[in-house]
């Protein structure tokens, strides 16, 4: 089963992998508010609170930048 | 006289000093017909960068209609040019946040590669002479009154 | 309390998600306040239920600056496993167990402390009511900043904290590094006190093979609240990988001290010769806990759907590994409405003191926990979201989850959860 979901990952990575430099006028995808890290909130500190009671693994997210960029 | 003599002496240095590069020149289509830089040479010109998808922007056209109605007579004008990809996406925006000023569509960024914007939205002031003489980047409230204040020191050259 | 609280860690990152406004605010809205209400039911097959209310008001001036409020009451109850031997439910009474030096036997019933059919399991009740206050504040262009404060109270239980966090963009704003410190003070006061670790709670009735180090006649040792001091600090790297993607890269470290033990989770002592529990002890887990976690993310844009991969690494100094991998894929069925199914995994590893009972012929251990929390076990889920947007006035969504927890090297059977959540945000 891991090995399973670990080859899901990694197709999935490698499809979004070539990296570029992205100039600002061509953040229109990375502006909307689905592209978010985090783009609820609440559902996530939901889920944070399920699995903390749940189980000994907790945290390490947090947010950083993406979005439009703008200002 | 010595006053005087010092005074053009501060203006000459200060024209050194702030850059006094032409301003890239450049010919899109928009709403209301073509926009191009050679026509605006005389006046003063707020080159604004902005795109449908920039929240700023949607503060930022109110008070450029403002700034348009203020100075157009004095030799000023607004020319806004959008980086949308898509010409939809900024029409919707139009009709949402109305402009009383001139609009180019620049899809491919290739006059936005030419002001080497850096950040959206930015805007730039260009002198009568069409020289590049501000570069602003974003917009925030309280950068209007001093974009406002360089903008009737402009006018107020010849 | 069955039910651990919000951490400082998860405290820190609501608090810097709340403000993930910043710098990322809504094309479509012009308002300055949001609300976000949300109502969660969870249920554990035979178990805990919980129901949850959080809403969070924001203000967000518009310039980057944004101000929430976040509050949340819970109730719980229901039944807990307390980490005693599981026996079976009610009709099958007595599992099979091999001891740590190799035998194995069939364990039934319970001592007299807590007959009933299921001594495995504790009952209880809890409301929570929690108040996090967060605000986000552009320093220069391209420096923003965020303060929170916490607090958390619930019959027995408190939790104090604040945190801040920076996060720096660079490179026109293609790199964001996030720099975030939070503190937390907990502390714990079951009604009596907190009981002596590995303290006897109650031995069998006759006697036999007590080991030396159970003292069945002795009155247990209470003592006052337990309080534990947790610091977690955390670095990240987000990068614009290309137009569409997005990826997070985070390094986290928690340092906990204190009282850091279940005041209510017990032990089984189980004697082979008289093939069942002879006594029960309270657990007792180190006063020093150092966490670390690595973490990746991916958010991809596929022109209409989004999807968003991620994963970490966790391991601590209680020697418990593990890994979690999360995936949802937002499905727009039209720009008003969309799907999102999410398929989550994890695993870990048993913390280094964790065993399920201990054995008359053992030694007395330094530590010893049999909560399942800290045994060896995978998890996993399936869900699915449904969301309907209200132009730019807004959002509702509902969601279903089904949680799946197997313990391995344990007679506890599966948990099964179902998790409903339905949420509301409206900007006005």
């Amino acid at each position: 089963m891991p090995k399973f979901l670990v080859l899901i990952a990694a197709s999935l990575v490698f499809s979004a992998c070539a990296f570029e430099k992205v100039e600002p006028w061509d953040r229109e995808y990375l502006a909307e508010d689905k592209m978010q890290l985090v783009p609820d909130t609440l559902e996530y500190a939901f889920d944070e609170h399920i699995y903390f009671s749940n189980e000994a693994a907790s945290g390490g997210q947090s947010v950083g930048g993406g979005g439009c960029g703008c200002n | 006289m010595t006053y005087r003599i010092a005074y053009v002496l501060i203006g000459l240095l200060l024209s050194f000093c702030v850059s006094a590069t032409n301003a890239p020149s450049f010919e899109l289509t928009g709403p209301a017909g073509p926009v191009s830089l050679q026509n605006y040479k005389g006046k003063v010109v707020f080159l604004d960068f902005w795109a449908s998808w920039c929240p700023p922007c949607r503060k930022s056209f109110p008070w450029m209609n403002t700034l348009e109605k203020k100075y157009g007579r004095y030799g000023f004008t607004v020319v806004a040019i959008n980086v949308d990809k898509h010409q939809t996406m900024a029409e919707k925006f139009l009709s949402r946040t109305p402009a009383a000023f001139a609009i180019g569509y620049d899809p491919n960024g290739h006059v936005a590669q030419a002001y080497g914007l850096k950040v959206m939205p930015s805007s730039f002031l260009i002198d009568r002479n069409g020289n590049l003489v501000v570069e602003h980047k974003g917009f925030r409230d309280k950068d209007k009154k001093r974009l406002e204040d360089r903008i009737r020191k402009l006018l107020a050259r010849e | 309390m069955q039910l651990k609280k919000l951490p400082i860690r998860s405290a820190l990152t609501l608090a810097t998600c709340t403000l993930l406004g910043t710098g990322q605010s809504q094309a479509d809205d012009d308002s300055d306040w949001n609300m976000d209400i949300s109502s969660l039911y969870y249920a554990e097959n035979e178990r805990v239920t919980v129901n949850k209310l959080q809403s969070i008001l924001s203000r967000d001036n518009g310039e980057g600056e944004k101000l929430d409020f976040s509050l949340v009451y819970d109730t719980m109850s229901g039944a807990s496993p307390n980490g005693r031997l599981y026996t079976g439910d009610s009709n099958t009474n007595s599992v099979s167990v091999t001891t740590a030096s190799g035998f194995a036997f069939d364990v039934s019933g319970g001592t007299s402390a807590q007959s009933g059919s299921q001594p495995w399991l504790t009952e209880f009740k809890d409301t929570r009511v929690a108040l996090n206050v967060d605000w986000s504040k552009p320093v220069m262009r391209n420096f923003t900043t965020h303060w929170g404060l916490s607090a958390s109270v619930e019959n027995d239980y408190n939790s104090f904290g604040g945190n801040m966090s920076a996060n720096i963009d660079m490179f026109q704003k293609r790199t964001t590094l996030t720099l975030g410190a939070g503190m937390n003070l907990d502390s714990v006061d079951p009604n009596g006190g907190i009981p002596e670790g590995l303290g006897r709670l109650e031995c069998a009735d006759s006697t036999p093979n007590i080991p030396n180090w159970i003292d069945c006649d002795a009155p247990v040792t209470r003592y006052e609240a337990g309080e534990k001091i947790v610091n977690d600090y955390l670095i990240g790297l987000t990068q614009v990988w290309n137009r569409y993607t997005l990826m997070q890269f985070n390094y986290a470290y928690g340092n906990i001290t204190g009282y850091l033990t279940d005041p209510y989770k017990q032990v089984s002592v189980i004697d082979n010769t008289f093939d069942g529990e002879i006594a029960i002890l309270y657990e007792k887990r180190p006063d020093v806990r150092q966490r670390q976690s690595v973490f990746w993310k991916m958010v991809r844009h596929r022109i209409r759907d989004v999807y968003r991969l991620s994963y970490r690494y966790f391991w601590d100094n209680w020697a418990v590994r593990a890994h979690t991998v999360d995936f949802r894929y937002r499905w727009e069925l039209s720009p008003k409405h969309y799907l999102q199914p999410h398929l989550r995994y994890s695993r870990q590893t048993a913390a280094g003191f964790f065993g399920t009972h201990l054995s008359s012929d053992d030694e007395l251990p330094d530590y010893f926990s049999a909560d399942n929390r800290l045994g060896e076990q995978n998890t996993y889920t399936a869900g699915l979201k449904y969301g309907v947007k209200l132009g730019s006035n807004g959002e509702i969504g509902l969601r279903v989850e089904m949680l799946q927890q197997h313990y391995l090297n344990n007679p506890l059977p599966d948990m099964e959860v179902l998790v409903v959540q339905g949420s509301v945000s409206l900007n006005f």
